[in-house]
């Protein structure tokens, strides 16, 4: 590889940055590229020559016309994609069953909840209605269809008619309804349930399926995670573990549905897209500075595929896929409309203001009482489905005003998995199979059971008081599910996922006081962005918004006549469109209430230009990376680039797509990628102190345009600074830098850095003191050093610029400040200790699973969030990664699926005249095919009076996240002791809040309710963390790491960091094993995180979330040794091992499937080690021990006598 | 009847406190704190010891405002990622509706003073 003329570039740069202008420095100075140092830092005086070859390019103008370029340019429709698209959708289609009646329930389920429905019901007689959610009617036809045939085929027939032909609507003339269904009757007025005999059939089946001893299956893989998505699959899937020859049709249905709703926004006409395609423009050339020549091949190849949109798009989780494909069929088939409405000028206005004049909510509530629902056949389904919300064919069939002998089942559910470790398998599949035909209309029941309030039960499970001191094995046997929000049945189905909406009580206080006396934190947990499956897209012209307060419909509103709706909100009475009183997907007109905006909590709608500030921009993505001496020894380029390589393809984004590159040490290089170049050319910039661009517009390139020049680079990079004795890093400049060359368009940085940066802006000392690492006092500099950090992620916040971090670092290098960088960008942070590719290959391999996931997960530009609530109660404080830039708004300049949020509520008013809060996130994004969007979701909780109701609702695991959250704002601003005082406190106040008013039980003893008893637990293993822990030897760097995480993670990933999971997986066998892709995977029982369980003769998996580790005791049967691990005994397993060997042996199949099946469930792959139980490694294991002593902390029974003893005080 | 530098002061301070009110209303942190030092310095050197004594509190805790600043740069005295927070929030209007208060009634004790000076002297 040879540099000749790059060398004099940098110093006629330099020379002339005055004129911001790169010269032709044709100075022919063959050198080999380790000479380069030398060469540049000489000044000489021929470089003056430079500024008289120089095209005058202003900088800034270049700028500004950036946009006018891009987007005058006459727009081409992305036909293509529209094209290709349809094949991919038929294919999917086609994997279906050939069954008629299959087919046509995966049609109906999404093509129209209604009809098929209605369809399904007039052929069963049976009077239904229509507010069955419609997700649940492939589940009849299945179940059905499985039982008798009752008529169907010649239905679905029809249905798979109109798939075929791919019309946007069926044409089915919609069935007329049963007579009492008008619109106010959403939620009250309903008829008594038909069917008598159903209760105690139903019920029966509820008890068989309870005394199915099989253990609950956490989440499984992918196939499970579509079926979470959204409601009624979950449930119907669930019901595999004992049958599996259902499951596969089930499953089946599912994809079928989901080629469907692919088709579904079809139904528009693409008329103005506006994504224009950018082959037309050339950015303004400028000056040819041929400078670095990088690689030795020579000439871009003629060969280079133009850009289409249509990019092969392979996802790297099957779970992504089926919602990228409904992203890109959105695009392709969604219509904009451009209204004449003048642009708005800021966000805030755009995705509109919180409450600006209130209607007096004197109004009573929209809904009925939130009693729970008698209804015993729901009520162990939601603790086997992850899925809360589950739409069951047999909770129509429900009867009411049934005597129940034992609990309230809604809070059944939520602790139902947890004492006994008995499995309610598949009670809806059982209890429907019996009684296929009972569809008594859902709207018949809630009336009646609006009646029943929770006082009606003697004691609700949740709230059993349980001796916490007593009771040995607190922790369930199985994963434990959120609790289900006390709603009525048809609430409940609607309401959101608790994946992407969680509150920390599910029933809402009714006063702040109320809240002050049960001492718990009430907040939203969010993932708003999560991979979804099945996403009703909504192309519309209109989105029905209220007019004061901005919500958008959703399920909960109620329309009080055909033309009115109220906003459960703010309570304004607000008019129907006449557009909405059309529903598409029936194609009947006169029904609001049944458009997937109401029938669905989770929706998206393609925005309008009224949603944009400026066109949406493209998918921009800049990589800056380190290529100290420090970065060459660890090696990263080389992962990075060939992960790169690989997924070029499969970057988010359209023909529009701009990638670019810059490297630093104690310089700042970049790379001209133009097309029509022969090589990519490296210009290095010295001036660190006051960086500029050198080509503003041939840096950031297009990347189909330009593929051949990244490829060369990519394949050159890691091997351009192998002799480099730079030891110094400028990052603080070669992010002023990339700001610079991101702010026109916005995008994403992704910075990969070694060291502490040294040089320039933003030099960071070391401020770690290795003495302290294990202190049991003070904690310092867990704030940053330096706004710099802040400050530049502020700037780029403007811009929609997140800026991600990749910190490889071996030693010290101030995460807490660089963290500032992306904590204020929207941005993600990825932090590898002690990386080195050869020395270190875990975190080499986990470095390149995470890439893979990171280059190719969806993304969303130009974001904002905003959260509302009902009204009186208010947002108090945010967490996660982002800008607050006013009261409720987010802004995000990068949005991904990775990300999650917290918000900590108070209720400002009370409450009382309402009996539902709901909360309404809209999530506002430029998708990478440079689309507008709103992902909107709505949660629906009830609100209770009485203190007991408040505890019986606490969900445990959100109110620990929440926590979490806030316990890292306090170390930060005040000081680690703080925070773990804290953390103790909400363990001792809400105990003896507990014990002073509701349970009337002797007070020595600890008593908690049952969805409380996991508290203290959570609690100390949070006190174990690495983010809190103390007297243990933790590096500043990694315990600021583990507060990152905290704050930008989901809660389902968070809560396995915070307490993961134990499995024994030397004997593991079939008994409850759940089916998967036609693969057996074993549900081993949860073990409680203590060495008591761990036996010599043993081995167990512990699953952390982003690490599995595998303990091998020294005693472990030698059968499992050399059936699993592949070695012949204990002694001969090494004592670095990061994979099982694909044995053929049965249990080396189950260990494997099992492993893979916890894998699947999660996106970012975690890696696995091995440990000895003799291996120094085995600390690392341990440590995660947290019920048992350390030197520095309490066992778990120790922390209960020690809060026992805090409550007595 | 005679102008002296204390009823200069009090001239000044009188059209200045004017200033501050709008400064309190709309948060330009760092001409308040200005100018609330310069009134300080200025009475300071006029010996008015009971104004200089009902401001000096007010002196104190802008000192401590300054230089507790959440951001390290002096431009910042609210902390950006913040400020919208609720409790923050909240607590920067309590300050300036305090400040207000302050200002509006040192407007009419600088008015009596400077009449009074003018008179008495």
């Amino acid at each position: 590889m040879l540099i000749t003329t790059g060398v004099s570039l940098l110093q006629a740069l330099k020379v002339d940055r005055a004129m911001k202008c790169p010269a032709q420095n044709q100075m022919q100075v063959p050198s080999g590229y380790g000479l380069h140092h030398q060469n540049y830092i000489a000044p000489s005086g021929h470089y003056s020559q430079g500024p008289g070859k120089m095209t005058s390019l202003p900088l800034d103008t270049q700028c500004g016309d950036y946009y006018s370029a891009l987007y005058t340019v006459p727009t081409q429709n992305v036909t293509p994609n529209t094209v290709n698209q349809q094949p991919g959708a038929q294919q999917l289609y086609s994997r279906g069953p050939p069954a008629p009646h299959i087919v046509g329930s995966t049609l109906g389920s999404f093509q129209g909840a209604a009809s098929s429905a209605s369809h399904l019901h007039t052929s069963a007689s049976q009077p239904y209605s229509s507010f069955v959610n419609h997700y649940n009617s492939p589940a009849m036809y299945s179940a059905s269809s499985s039982v008798a045939s009752q008529g169907f085929p010649s239905t679905c027939g029809h249905y798979a008619m109109s798939t075929v032909s791919n019309a946007a609507y069926p044409s089915v003339s919609y069935p007329s309804l049963p007579a009492g269904d008008t619109y106010g009757q959403m939620f009250t007025s309903q008829n008594a349930p038909t069917v008598r005999p159903v209760k105690d059939n139903s019920f029966s089946g509820q008890n068989t399926a309870i005394s199915h001893p099989s253990p609950l299956p956490p989440l499984p893989s992918q196939q499970h995670h579509q079926q979470q998505s959204l409601s009624g699959y979950s449930t119907l899937t669930w019901s595999s573990p004992g049958l599996p020859s259902t499951q596969d049709n089930l499953i089946r249905n599912h994809t079928g549905s989901l080629a469907v709703a692919n088709n579904n926004p079809t139904i528009t006409v693409a008329d103005s897209l506006s994504c224009p395609v950018m082959q037309n423009v050339q950015p303004p050339k400028s000056s040819p500075v041929v400078s670095t020549v990088l690689s030795g091949s020579s000439g871009s190849s003629s060969t280079r595929t133009p850009p289409t949109a249509n990019h092969p798009v392979e996802p790297v989780t099957s779970v992504t896929q089926p919602s990228e494909l409904l992203q890109q069929k959105g695009v392709d088939s969604s219509s904009t409309t451009s209204s004449a409405s003048p642009m708005p000028n800021s966000y805030d206005a755009l995705e509109g203001g919180s409450y600006p004049d209130m209607l007096s909510s004197s109004a009573s509530s929209p809904a009925p009482d939130p009693a729970p629902e008698p209804d015993p056949a729901s009520a162990p389904a939601p603790a086997s489905a992850p899925a809360p919300v589950v739409p069951q064919p047999s909770k129509m069939a429900k009867p009411f005003g049934y005597g129940y002998p034992t609990l309230q089942p809604g809070y059944q559910n939520a602790t139902a998995p947890l004492i006994s470790g008995v499995q309610p398998s598949n009670p809806v599949y059982s209890g429907f199979q019996q009684y296929p035909q009972q569809y008594p209309g859902v709207n018949q029941l809630s009336s009646s059971i609006g009646g029943l309030s929770l006082q009606s039960s003697p004691q609700p499970e949740s709230l059993r008081p349980v001796n916490l001191t007593q009771e040995r094995n607190i922790l369930p046997m199985t994963p434990v599910w959120a609790p289900v929000p006390n709603l009525n049945a048809d609430l409940k189905k609607l309401n959101c996922s608790p994946d992407s909406f969680r509150c920390t009580l599910t029933n809402i206080p009714q006063t702040q006081a109320l809240l002050n006396k049960a001492k718990l934190p009430l907040g939203l947990l969010l993932h708003p962005f999560r991979d979804l499956t099945q996403l009703p897209v909504i192309t519309s012209n209109t989105i029905v918004r209220c007019r004061s307060c901005r919500t958008y419909i959703n399920p909960f509103v109620s329309f009080i006549d055909q033309r009115r709706w109220k906003c459960n909100l703010c309570y304004r009475v607000n008019d129907v469109p006449e557009e909405f009183m059309y529903n598409p997907l029936t194609r009947s007109y006169g029904e609001p209430h049944k458009r997937p905006e109401v029938q669905n909590s989770t929706v998206e709608f393609i925005a309008s230009s009224d949603y944009m500030l400026r066109p949406p921009q493209p998918a921009v993505y800049l990589f800056v990376l380190d290529v100290s001496h420090n970065a060459v020894e660890a090696g990263y380029l080389t992962i990075l680039c060939q992960s790169l390589l690989e997924n070029l393809d499969k970057l988010p984004g359209d023909s529009r797509t701009r990638i670019g590159f810059m490297t630093f040490d104690s310089t700042i290089h970049f790379y001209n990628l133009q097309e029509g170049l022969s090589q990519p050319q490296m210009l290095i910039v010295s001036d660190i102190d006051d960086v500029f661009l050198p080509t503003p517009d041939s840096l950031l390139v297009n990347l189909y345009e330009s593929k051949e020049l990244i490829k060369d680079l990519l394949n050159a990079l890691p091997n351009m600074f192998t002799n480099t004795r730079e030891t110094h890093s400028a990052l603080g400049p070669a992010l002023q830098a990339a700001f610079k060359l991101m702010s026109p368009t916005g995008g994403r940085v992704s910075v990969f850095q070694t060291q502490l940066p040294s040089l320039g802006a933003g030099l960071l000392q070391s401020r770690e003191d290795p003495n302290q690492r294990s202190s049991t006092k003070v904690v310092q500099h867990l704030g940053p050093a330096t706004d710099f950090y802040k400050k530049l992620a502020l700037d780029c916040s403007g811009q929609q610029t997140a800026v991600d971090l990749f910190l490889l670092s071996s030693q010290y290098s101030d995460l807490a400040s660089l963290a500032c960088m992306s904590k204020y960008s929207a941005g993600c942070i990825y932090y590898y200790p002690s990386f080195h590719y050869t020395h270190n290959p875990s975190q080499a391999e986990k470095l390149q699973k995470d890439l893979k996931r990171y280059l190719t997960r969806k993304i969303g530009f130009e974001a904002v969030m905003r959260i509302r609530c009902t009204k009186g109660l208010s947002m108090h404080t945010f967490h996660g990664n982002f800008f607050v830039r006013s009261t409720d708004l987010l802004s995000l300049a990068n949005i991904n699926p990775d990300a999650g949020f917290a918000v900590q509520l108070s209720i400002e008013e009370s409450l009382t005249d309402t009996s539902l809060v709901c909360f309404q996130t809209a999530l506002l994004y430029t998708s990478s095919k440079g689309e507008r969007r709103i992902r909107v979701h709505t949660l629906c909780l009830p609100v209770v009076s009485s203190l007991a109701d408040v505890y019986a609702g606490v969900d445990v695991q959100a109110a620990i996240c929440l926590l979490a959250n806030m316990a890292v704002d306090r170390s930060v601003s005040s000081s680690l002791s703080d925070a773990r005082d804290a953390l103790v406190n909400a363990v001792v106040d809400s105990l003896s809040a507990y014990g002073s008013t509701v349970s009337n039980l002797q007070h020595s003893a600890l008593m908690a309710p049952s969805s409380l008893k996991l508290f203290p637990l959570y609690v100390l293993a949070l006190l174990k963390q690495k983010a809190f822990r103390t007297g243990t030897s933790t590096r500043l760097d990694d315990r600021v790491y583990a507060m990152c995480q905290i704050k930008s993670q989901p809660l389902v990933h968070l809560m396995k960091m915070i307490h993961p999971n134990l499995y024994r997986i030397d004997r593991l066998t079939d008994e409850g094993a759940v089916h998967v892709n036609d693969r057996i995977v074993p549900q081993p029982p949860l073990q409680k995180l203590s060495a008591e369980k761990l036996t010599r003769e043993g081995a167990f998996l512990m699953d952390c979330g982003s690490v599995f580790y595998i303990w091998v005791g020294k005693g472990c049967d030698n059968n499992f040794i050399e059936d699993v691990l592949g070695y012949t005994n204990f002694a001969s397993i090494p004592q670095k091992m990061t994979h099982l060997p694909e044995l053929d042996t049965l249990s080396s199949e189950r260990a494997r499937s099992f492993i893979t099946w916890l894998r699947d469930s999660r996106p970012l792959s975690p890696i696995l080690h091995i440990v000895k139980d003799e291996s120094p490694a085995k600390a690392e294991f341990f440590q995660h021990l947290i019920e048992d002593r350390t030197e520095a902390a309490f066992s778990y029974y120790e922390f209960l006598l020690h809060v026992q003893q805090q409550i007595c005080k | 009847m005679a102008f002296t530098f204390a009823a200069f002061c009090y001239m000044l301070s009188l059209v200045l406190c004017a200033a501050l009110i709008f400064f309190a209303i709309w948060h330009l942190v760092l001409p308040e704190y200005s100018i609330h030092s310069l009134f300080c310095i200025m009475f300071l050197c006029a010996q008015e010891w009971l104004t200089l004594g009902l401001n000096v509190p007010l002196l104190f805790y802008h000192f401590w405002r300054y230089f507790h600043c959440p951001a390290d740069s002096s431009e910042l005295a609210y902390d950006p990622p913040v400020v919208m927070n609720a409790d923050t929030l909240s607590y920067c209007q309590k300050e300036a509706w305090c400040k207000l208060a302050f200002y509006l009634l040192s407007f009419f004790y600088y008015l009596y003073c400077m009449i009074y000076t003018l008179v008495s002297s």
